[in-house]
């Protein structure tokens, strides 16, 4: 045991004893208050610091532009520290590799009193290392400049002294590793760096980044927007050069066109032998394909362009279905596969337009040929429902995959078979796009059995009962008097070839003009029963000459006058209509609408006769 | 050391010997005796307190330690309830790290705990390796012998290995059993 210690003490140093215990127990006290103030000033500094970095994490996630952040972080930053000036560089939106540049956001507790060192700032720029932006810049990392006035490296020191601020720091906003810009802070007096503050501005810097990130961010999508409108522009410039284009075309290729199908036509009225009309009737049907050809490309860019107008008329469908069937079975022979036709219909005319139910049904039976390996069937069918026609082409392919069936009615969308197969995408957009505008609707689904069943229905009324159409012949119109006197306006030396040829048989009495302005001429000088006026000429156009024959003075001006044109579209029709004449023939000729338009003019002169 | 642990000397003192032993322990090792539960005073002051004590008491070092550790853990119970819920003396020492040590550092922070690392021997025992450059096992050991006798319990603590044998670090084998009326109270 410890021997029981002072008790054997005089009161006097018992009481000196005690004293001494007395003053320990007070200076205990006095130093756990100081360790609990202390602790208390540590827990307030603490808060703040914490407050710091929540109020620029929320200015960081809800502030649109960097400035915004920076603005708010500046303050809070002196607010925190008590520093006096807080200033924020960034790279120029121009120049996102730098230099660091003043980004005109600053915060001052005296802003009059340095107003000098904030315009020099402002015209500085700092690069990578220089200054104390280039230095944060180059290490990523807070720095901390006890005396600017002693710094080596702070191109600002003059301004600095005479705006009175000697400590420095500055930190990074940081998107990831990449600094994005950079916050610098003064003090009018020198200052050790403060390590906790260095932490903190860390956090700070992290939360900055972010509103600078979304800054670029937003910046990117802008310019890659813009591009993308530059893109589409040119685009649409594109496509409208590709109509005009196809406008010039079709004309150029109408106008030879015009020329094969006229000579062919008339060649097929001359004593020729079986095999000469076998091989003339070969020439006649590509050059009709061909212009087929043409009406589909020409067609496709007009639905494209939503200018795509349907042309009615009552047809004999089943007759149609018939030449179809012949046209194709050739080809479908080559193959090896049956083509067969089942039509359900009456005896009846129908009343829809017939060149785009046609470019439909061709389109799906040549798809359907395609398809259909060696061996295998492909059935045309054709039924009427009450005011609905249904025309299904079925085949003995491989079938279309559910996934495809919408996708394929859209231009330029294939299945890999039907890029395979050589087709350029364009065949079954044409058929939506022909029966979307006739009010129908189209589609596919697996056929019973074997391959893909495509369907198109259309709207159509019944006409009149099938009767026998009088073609005028040349017989009619030579049965006259007198001849029919004809004044064809036409420049193309082939296309008067044509006309001469085809027009011989019906006895008629032709002058040809090779201009507007000589088939005015000829027109006001002699009487003609018909003038054929070509619309694209020399010297004077057809429009320009039938405008004046018709302000003419005398009999000329009630002339019948047909425009002959290449340009076959329904507006230009209407113009042409609009401009008064009489009618338009469309090239390259058909011979019975030239006849059904001779035969018109007779009974005038039969009368006269 | 934490001025937590003077006072705890000083309370343990106090009720052992008197509030004027203490006066004499300070005045023996020449330490200034002003301790606050919250500072931080250097380890030298407790090893003069405990030196000065030694001396008193014709004790070694390991001995005042453990005599120490002891009768602190009374006082300890007072002060710090809440850590004395464990079931038994066992699970006690068991949470040593994880809750006894953890809470004083929130109450100290920056205070130097000693870290045990625990396993269970073949035999049952509670094998810890004591982890502190204080080389304070002996106060361990007196802590340890303490919570048995709050919890009513026997303990027998082997001492298997120690740095001041040149043991990497200490390592003592407990095991503890039902009450025996004279280890209730150690020395």
């Amino acid at each position: 045991m410890i021997p029981p210690l002072g008790s054997d003490e005089s009161p006097n140093l018992q009481i000196e004893r005690l004293e001494r215990r007395l003053a320990r127990e007070r200076e205990a006290r006095k130093a756990a208050e100081t360790i609990a103030e202390s602790s208390l000033r540590d827990l307030y500094r603490e808060q703040q610091r914490l407050a710091l970095v929540e109020t620029i994490a929320t200015a960081a996630n809800l502030s649109d532009h960097p400035d915004e952040a920076f603005a708010l972080a500046l303050r809070a930053i002196c607010d925190f520290t008590g520093w006096r000036v807080g200033q924020a560089y960034m790279f120029a939106d121009a120049a996102p590799g730098g230099p660091l540049v003043f980004s005109g956001v600053w915060h001052d507790a005296d802003p009059e009193l340095r107003r000098e060192f904030r315009q020099i700032s402002d015209r500085l720029s700092f690069d990578r290392g220089e200054g104390l932006p280039g230095r944060v810049w180059a290490s990523g990392k807070a720095c901390w400049i006890q005396d600017v006035a002693a710094d080596p490296n702070f191109p600002r020191a003059e301004p600095a002294k005479r705006a009175g601020l000697h400590a420095a720091f500055a930190f990074p906003a940081l998107i990831g590793e990449e600094v994005g810009a950079v916050l610098e802070f003064f003090l009018e007096r020198p200052a050790p760096p403060d390590e906790v503050l260095l932490k903190t501005l860390d956090q700070i810097g992290a939360q900055l980044g972010r509103v600078v990130e979304r800054h670029r961010n937003r910046g990117r999508t802008r310019a890659h927007t813009l591009a993308l409108e530059e893109k589409t522009a040119a685009a649409e410039a594109a496509s409208r050069a590709k109509s005009a284009f196809l406008a010039v075309t079709s004309h150029e290729i109408r106008t030879p066109l015009n020329a094969v199908l006229g000579l062919s036509q008339a060649l097929q009225r001359e004593p020729l032998t079986a095999t000469q009309h076998e091989l003339n009737d070969g020439v006649l049907a590509s050059g009709e394909m061909l212009l087929r050809l043409l009406n589909a490309v020409l067609d496709m860019s007009k639905i494209e362009a939503d200018k795509a107008v349907a042309e009615m008329g009552d047809f004999d469908l089943r007759a149609k279905l018939d030449s179809i069937l012949s046209i194709w079975t050739p080809r479908a022979e080559e193959a090896s596969v049956l083509l067969t036709l089942d039509a359900d219909l009456p005896q009846a005319r129908i009343r829809t337009d017939q060149g785009r139910i046609e470019q439909t049904l061709v389109n799906l039976v040549s798809n359907a040929l395609k398809f259909t390996p060696a061996g295998g069937e492909v059935r045309i069918g054709a039924a009427l429902f009450g005011d609905r026609l249904r025309l299904t082409v079925t085949d003995g392919g491989p079938g279309v995959a559910p996934e495809d069936r919408q996708r394929i009615f859209q231009p330029f969308e294939q299945t890999d078979a039907g890029r395979d197969a050589g087709g350029a995408g364009l065949g079954l957009a044409i058929c939506a796009g022909n029966i979307a505008l006739l009010g129908g609707q189209i589609g596919c689904e697996p056929a019973d059995g074997v391959g893909e069943r495509f369907w198109f229905d259309v709207p159509v009324s019944v006409a009149a009962p099938i009767a026998t159409i009088a073609i005028a012949s040349p017989v009619n119109a030579t049965s006259n008097d007198r001849a029919l006197r004809v004044l064809a306006a036409e420049d193309n030396a082939g296309n008067r070839r044509v006309l001469e040829v085809l027009l011989a048989p019906a006895g008629v009495e032709l002058t040809f003009a090779e201009n507007g302005e000589a088939a005015v001429a000829a027109a006001l000088a002699d009487s003609f029963d018909l003038i054929l006026m070509d619309v694209n000429m020399p010297v004077m156009d057809g429009v320009e000459a039938l405008r004046l024959i018709r302000v003419a003075e005398g009999e000329a001006s009630h002339t019948p006058i047909h425009m002959l044109t290449a340009n076959a579209f329904a507006d230009d029709v209407a113009r042409y209509m609009a401009g008064g004449a009489d009618g338009v023939l469309t090239k390259p000729i058909q011979l019975p609408q030239l006849f059904a338009v001779l035969e018109t003019c007779l009974s005038p002169v039969a009368q006269a006769a | 050391m934490k001025g937590v642990v003077f006072n705890l000397l000083e309370e343990a003192v106090g009720r052992a010997f008197g509030p004027d032993t203490w006066d004499t322990l300070i005045e023996m090792s020449g330490v200034s005796g002003v301790y606050s539960s919250l500072g931080n005073y250097p380890d030298e002051e407790i090893e003069a307190l405990v030196a000065a004590a030694g001396q008193a008491l014709s004790l070694n070092r390991d001995a005042v330690l453990r005599w120490f550790g002891v009768n602190a853990m009374p006082i300890l119970a007072e002060l710090y309830p809440d850590f004395f819920r464990a079931p038994d003396a066992r699970a006690f020492v068991e949470g040593v790290n994880d809750i006894i040590h953890s809470e004083v550092r929130k109450l100290y922070p920056g205070a130097a705990c000693p870290h045990f690392r625990l396993q269970t021997h073949p035999s049952g025992d509670l094998v810890m390796d004591y982890l502190s450059t204080r080389s304070m096992c002996a106060l361990a050991q007196g802590f340890v012998e303490g919570a048995a006798a709050w919890f009513g319990e026997s303990v027998e603590f082997q001492h298997t290995s120690c740095t001041q044998h040149g043991a990497p670090h200490c390592t003592f084998q407990i095991a503890w059993g039902p009450a025996k009326s004279e280890t209730a109270q150690a020395a």
